[in-house]
């Protein structure tokens, strides 16, 4: 072999050796950073403070839950947590306070999930079958969850008609129809017939929401920071805890 | 529990029905029955609910039969019913098909067996179907 041509084997090898070491470098700078990949995986979660708004309404979820929890009768397995965040967005949706509906819950039903009355309304909210029909189509008017959705829905619908949380609880109760007839009478001075149990209704069920304020500390906002539906004032919303 | 029923008619949903403690038809009739079990041993009427008992909702996956039989003895003829449930959203609903072609006449009963699982639970509804004959039969 002459000596040309070992040289420019040489020349040609050369190259290829600084290849080989850059590769290996890089492999071995991959291997090394393996484990790194392996035992991380997925990146860390990206931790969000929750907005005020996103707080109260946790809070609120979270002392419905547990008076659903403590009082709820006849549940057929349905998910608490659920019953109260659909209470709690419900009301929200309609600017309305959740422990309101708690409280005409309690005395509808007295949390009874299974309640039938003679009038034929049923479940938690007493909902009539056809008032369900036309406020949430789909599922059981006996499902927790869908008739609380009703019923709030129900009760935000009445806010639209009436303006006193009053008139709106003895609409929910005897119909808005005769709700109608009644305040009229009334205010013109006159007397409309209305059974015991409409005209007794809103008091109990105010007498319950004030004991929910007070368990929880709130009470009830004054006639400057009302809640509104639809541009009608309504008293009965406070969800921002007073001093 | 105290397995019982009662019939839903004029059903048009899942919500939309008329609550019946008997159901009356003729003779050679074919319909569709829809019931709605109830759990007598929780009584209700102090409550002020319209019905006794409370609406019963079976486990997932149950199966439920009725057998139609008279508590005459001299009439032994026995229909025997598989029913579905026609609403997902409501398992306590079932219905079954009775044919114009069944043997039922006179004042019947329900006896209802209703299958969870491993769990097996009967109960009877008395004086459930009040079919009229077609016909007296011949003058004598």
């Amino acid at each position: 072999m002459d000596i040309d041509r070992v040289f420019s084997i040489r020349l040609s090898i050369r190259p290829l050796r600084w290849a080989i070491n850059v590769l290996g470098l890089y492999v071995l700078l991959l291997i090394g950073a393996c484990p790194a990949v392996i035992s991380n995986p997925i990146p860390p979660p990206v931790i969000r403070i929750l907005t005020p708004a996103e707080t109260q309404k946790k809070i609120q979820i979270d002392f419905v839950e547990s008076e659903l929890t403590a009082r709820l009768k006849s549940n057929n397995g349905a998910k608490v947590r659920a019953i109260a965040a659909t209470l709690v967005d419900e009301a929200h949706i309609g600017r309305l306070d959740p422990l309101f509906v708690l409280a005409v819950i309690e005395v509808e039903s007295n949390f009874d999930v299974e309640a039938c009355s003679s009038s034929k309304a049923k479940g938690l909210m007493q909902i009539l079958p056809s008032t369900f029909a036309s406020l949430n189509p789909t599922g059981s008017i006996f499902d927790p969850v869908e008739n609380v959705r009703a019923g709030t829905r129900y009760l935000v619908l009445l806010g639209d008609s009436f303006r006193r949380p009053e008139s709106i609880l003895m609409a929910y109760n005897g119909g808005p129809g005769t709700t109608s007839k009644y305040l009229k009478a009334q205010a013109e001075g006159e007397e409309y017939p209305i059974s015991h149990e409409m005209r007794t209704y809103p008091g109990k069920v105010m007498a319950n929401y004030k004991r929910l304020l007070a368990k929880t500390g709130h009470k009830p906002v004054l006639a400057g920071k009302l809640f509104r539906i639809a541009n009608t004032p309504l008293m009965v919303a406070s969800i921002d805890k007073q001093p | 529990m105290k397995l019982s029923a009662i019939f839903l008619v004029d059903v048009g949903s899942v919500n939309i029905y008329q609550e019946s403690q008997q159901l009356e038809m003729t003779e050679g009739d074919s319909a569709t029955v829809y019931i709605q079990l109830r759990d007598l041993a929780v009584q209700t009427a102090y409550q002020g609910y319209k019905n006794p008992g409370r609406r019963y909702v079976p486990a997932a996956l149950s199966t439920l039969t009725v057998q139609i039989d008279t508590m005459n003895s001299a009439n032994l003829a026995t229909v025997t019913k598989v029913c579905d449930q026609p609403y997902a959203q409501d398992p306590s609903i079932w219905r079954f098909l009775l044919l114009s072609t069944d043997p039922i006449a006179g004042t019947k009963r329900l006896k209802l067996t209703l299958t969870e699982g491993i769990k097996i639970s009967y109960g009877v509804v008395n004086s459930a179907l009040l079919v009229t004959p077609s016909s007296f039969g011949p003058a004598t």
